[in-house]
């Protein structure tokens, strides 16, 4: 993924929405690289090997070749013109290929093993790539680990729930594990950084890995990027310091009134501006996921940024059931 | 370059152009060609890469290795060590690179140039090195801007008090960017004076404010220029090594400079002005080090009045990653 913590201006093209990715480094995502202590550390307990992959343009082997230097064992590049432009549908589908791929050229067929992801990307922030390769798969999929352990000789797996933290073990293989940051990156001896650079990396296209073309790429992506903006601050913020309970009480009325209608105008004033003509539309189904915690639904679902109203009526339809603490979740945002 | 001037900054707002016949030819650089170190340097990688060089980053060398007299080569930095220096899980040892021949491009004032030079005493018989320091910012211009490609534009005087040597200088990067530079020679007399903030009072002057109206710093950054010239060049070999130019580094206080009670000597604390990157800030007495900031210019180990700072690479040789510069 493009190095997003240091984005130069001329970087930012402000007409297409985009990022001119040849002006930034190219670096293996962090939480990626959490994933990869995770899958060392549990190489350490139960032997075994670690094929790291990943999709992107052929520059994107050098993140390849950091996780041979850390100890993976074979690396494989997806690399394709087709697989550009992808959103999270597009990008999980190639790779649950070619990780069937993998299972059948490398494991023999064996289905004893786990494949374990950065929790998201740091630059597109979704998390959603990971559980869709499980569906993709139709796997189990175990989401915002943390730390592992075997007692008695079994996996269990901490991850993060909204409550806290909970501890579960994982009933069939193979399962997704994404993590979560828990460790500190791995860190490479130059010895085998060498050793990883004289390696031979697969390299596979679309096509080695039987993919559908229709559901790769940007003709195969689900969503599009409308519009990309930096918010711009709607008023100058100012201090008052009112001691009079009923003025107070006024003021906060009066600013409400005049927050909402300022956020109204903005709404009328900046309709959406559609790149390249193309109208926003929609074909398909709905997914909404919608995660359970102790027979309630989970506050970590309606973290993604849909409309609450929207978020309302899914877990109706969905559960029939409305979560007796949203409407004080979304009050308090 | 197609044209080369030079001008004499005189108080805030008068300019007078140096006639060219004034200026010794060794010094025009028209006819010269101007480049992005940085952007050769990442260029030249590739170049380098594709004839077999192999080139990895990412790893501090640390130390040389001296055996029976000669380099055998160098001894990386460990990584995966807490703030107390302590080992985290991700530890790795500091390995040692054997060569036959070791060559050292570190950029100025280079550490383990220096340990080369005491070690083998190559600079005997020559003057002592020193140093000034640049500090630069690329100004994104408009289209329609009148400094206009392939211009440079040389100045001496203001901001710089004439017991300071230096000079500045406003160069194209292209049709729509400008470089603009203050040099100043180490020398420096004044514990408060701030490089960065002489770089903001240069471009206040009235004629380089018209020159740079509207534009926006897209990029800044900052580095020791050696000054001592030929006389100061060491001996360039040593048994098993080659120094070379180019690269960069961490900061601690020796044990003796943890309590070296600058601001009763001076009246303020030095080093929060002339590190042009806000490492070092002070509330009160009391340091608060931002090592993060770090631009690895070395100005602060070699301008400290009380030599007691202590700057060595970083882990995995981390620095600023200059892309235009």
């Amino acid at each position: 993924m493009p190095d997003i913590r240091n984005i130069p201006a001329e970087a930012w093209d402000w007409e297409k929405g985009t990022l001119k990715r040849g002006l930034l480094d190219n670096v293996c995502n962090e939480l990626d690289k959490q994933a990869l202590a995770f899958a060392l550390g549990l190489r350490a307990n139960t032997g075994g090997r670690i094929v790291s992959l990943s999709m992107g343009p052929p520059f994107a082997e050098r993140v390849l070749r950091y996780a041979l230097s850390v100890g993976a064992d074979a690396g494989v590049l997806l690399t394709d013109r087709k697989l550009g432009g992808a959103d999270t549908a597009a990008t999980a589908y190639p790779l649950g290929q070619a990780i069937r791929k993998i299972a059948k050229d490398s494991f023999d067929g064996n289905r004893d093993y786990i494949i374990v992801s950065g929790m998201q990307s740091v630059d597109g922030d979704t998390a959603q790539v990971p559980p869709q390769i499980a569906e993709e798969l139709g796997i189990t999929h175990i989401a915002y680990a943390t730390s592992f352990d075997f007692p008695e000789g079994q996996l269990q797996i901490r991850r993060i729930t909204s409550r806290g933290a909970e501890i579960v073990a994982p009933q069939s293989y193979p399962c997704v594990i994404t993590v979560a940051k828990w460790t500190e990156p791995p860190n490479a001896l130059f010895s085998r950084t060498r050793w990883a650079y004289g390696q031979i990396l697969f390299q596979w296209s679309a096509a080695d890995i039987g993919a559908d073309d229709a559901r790769l790429g940007l003709p195969g992506s689900r969503t599009m990027v409308n519009r990309i903006f930096s918010p711009k601050e709607l008023s100058r913020r100012t201090c008052v310091f009112e001691k009079d309970m009923t003025r107070l009480v006024g003021l906060l009325a009066e600013a409400y009134a005049r927050k909402s209608k300022t956020a109204q105008e903005v709404r009328t004033e900046q309709p959406y501006q559609v790149l390249g003509g193309k109208k926003p539309h929609y074909a398909g189904e709905v997914w909404v996921y919608i995660e359970h915690n102790q027979g309630e639904v989970s506050a970590v679902s309606p973290a993604l940024p849909f409309r609450p109203e929207f978020w309302m009526s899914c877990c109706r339809i969905g559960g029939n059931r409305k979560p007796p603490s949203w409407q004080s979740y979304w009050a308090a945002r | 370059m197609k044209t080369d001037e030079m001008v004499l900054l005189l108080g805030d707002r008068v300019a007078l152009k140096v006639p060219s016949f004034m200026v010794p030819s060794s010094m025009s650089h028209k006819g010269d060609y101007l480049i992005s170190v940085s952007e050769m340097v990442n260029w030249l990688g590739g170049v380098a890469r594709d004839l077999g060089v192999e080139i990895y980053t990412g790893f501090a060398a640390r130390e040389l290795v001296v055996e029976d007299g000669a380099v055998r080569g160098i001894k990386l930095g460990e990584k995966g060590l807490n703030r107390e220096g302590g080992r985290q899980p991700n530890y790795v040892p500091g390995e040692v690179l054997e060569a036959r021949v070791t060559v050292l491009g570190e950029g100025s004032a280079g550490l383990l140039s220096e340990a080369l030079v005491r070690r083998f005493s190559l600079g005997a018989d020559r003057n002592a090195q020193v140093y000034s320091l640049g500090v630069k910012e690329i100004i994104r211009l408009s289209d329609q801007n009148s400094f206009g490609a392939n211009r440079v534009i040389r100045m001496v005087g203001f901001p710089s008090r004439p017991d300071i040597f230096g000079g500045g200088a406003i160069y194209s990067m292209g049709a729509d960017s400008v470089s603009i530079v203050l040099v100043m020679g180490l020398d420096w007399r004044y514990c408060d004076l701030d490089p960065q903030r002489e770089l903001q009072i240069f471009k206040s002057h009235s004629f380089i404010r018209k020159l740079i109206a509207g534009g926006e710093v897209v990029a800044y950054g900052a580095k020791t220029i050696p000054e001592g010239g030929f006389y100061s060049v060491p001996e360039l070999t040593a048994p098993g090594a080659i120094h070379r130019e180019d690269q960069p580094s961490h900061v601690t206080f020796s044990e003796e400079g943890k309590d070296s009670g600058c601001s009763q000597e001076f009246g303020c604390h030095p080093c929060a002005a002339f590190c042009p990157a806000e490492v070092y800030k002070f509330k009160g007495d009391e340091l608060i080090l931002s090592p993060s900031n770090c631009l690895h210019c070395q100005t602060c180990r070699l301008k400290c009045p009380h030599q007691v700072i202590q700057w060595r690479v970083p882990e995995g040789g981390d620095g600023p990653s200059y892309r235009l510069m």
